[in-house]
């Protein structure tokens, strides 16, 4: 996340790719270190464990939160022009990603706690600069 | 010698697309790796940072393949390799192929030996580093 802050300080907008509707899975770091504390300690060898919270969050929401924190315009940027815009993470913000942790839960009884990636963006820690 | 420079970075990355990283003749002792941009930027050295900084790098993707498309000598030191990343992400299973970005590696050769690898996953921000434009692919 702080390299999309980066580039909306950067850029002076914050931008999304196309109509903004593919999704990121999220999930915040304490709970994904509660899940691999569980998994060395419970899961079968072998085990496949998703740490995901958000199953999928639309980026144009993202934008949005980072926009408004920033105080920037919330602009689609096109295909052709992402890869200026974004650089080297252009085609990951342009993937669909939506995933479940629904097998990961019920194998280890894990329940994420911390605040979604929308509510955590809102609180504002990926805004403050280096002083 | 120009060629000899060819000829050595065409031979490893030979290997890297046959998935094998376990020769390291080819390189200098103190070799510099660098991730320039990407998830996981960084800088090793030496023969064991290399192969740190690798394994960091191909951790997170199954059959990952730099396959290298073309091959520029930029001077007598200078290999610059476009390269189409290729692999499938671990755990979300993200498709390196649908990702899009073309990417770009500098080859560093002295005396016969690669003394710095520097990966680009945004092949324009290799050509910005070294004042290159895509059209001239030369300074």
């Amino acid at each position: 996340m702080a390299t999309v802050v980066g580039i909306a300080r950067e850029k002076g907008v914050s931008g999304y790719i196309g109509d903004g509707s593919n999704r990121w899975p999220a999930v915040h770091r304490l709970d994904a270190a509660r899940l691999f504390r569980l998994g060395l300690e419970k899961a079968p060898a072998g085990s496949v464990l998703h740490a995901i919270a958000d199953e999928g969050v639309p980026i144009r929401d993202v934008a949005e939160v980072i926009g408004r924190h920033l105080d920037v315009p919330v602009v689609s940027i096109s295909s052709d022009d992402a890869g200026e815009h974004f650089g080297w993470l252009a085609g990951f913000l342009a993937a669909d990603s939506p995933a479940s942790s629904a097998l990961t839960r019920e194998l280890l009884g894990w329940q994420p706690t911390h605040p979604g990636l929308i509510e955590d963006l809102d609180e504002g820690h990926c805004f403050r600069e280096a002083s | 010698m120009s060629s000899a420079n060819l000829e050595l970075v065409r031979s490893i990355y030979e290997a890297w697309e046959q998935d094998d990283y376990s020769s390291v003749e080819w390189a200098d002792p103190a070799i510099e790796f660098e991730m320039a941009d990407g998830p996981d930027p960084g800088i090793w050295t030496g023969l064991d940072g290399m192969a740190r900084g690798w394994r960091t790098f191909r951790s997170t993707w199954e059959h990952f393949s730099p396959a290298a498309t073309e091959f520029r000598e930029l001077d007598d030191e200078h290999v610059l390799v476009l390269v189409q990343f290729a692999g499938r992400a671990k755990t979300s299973g993200l498709d390196l192929a649908q990702v899009g970005t073309q990417q770009a590696n500098l080859i560093q050769i002295r005396k016969g030996k690669v003394t710095r690898v520097v990966l680009y996953w945004d092949r324009r921000r290799a050509y910005a580093d070294l004042g290159l434009t895509e059209e001239s692919g030369t300074p």
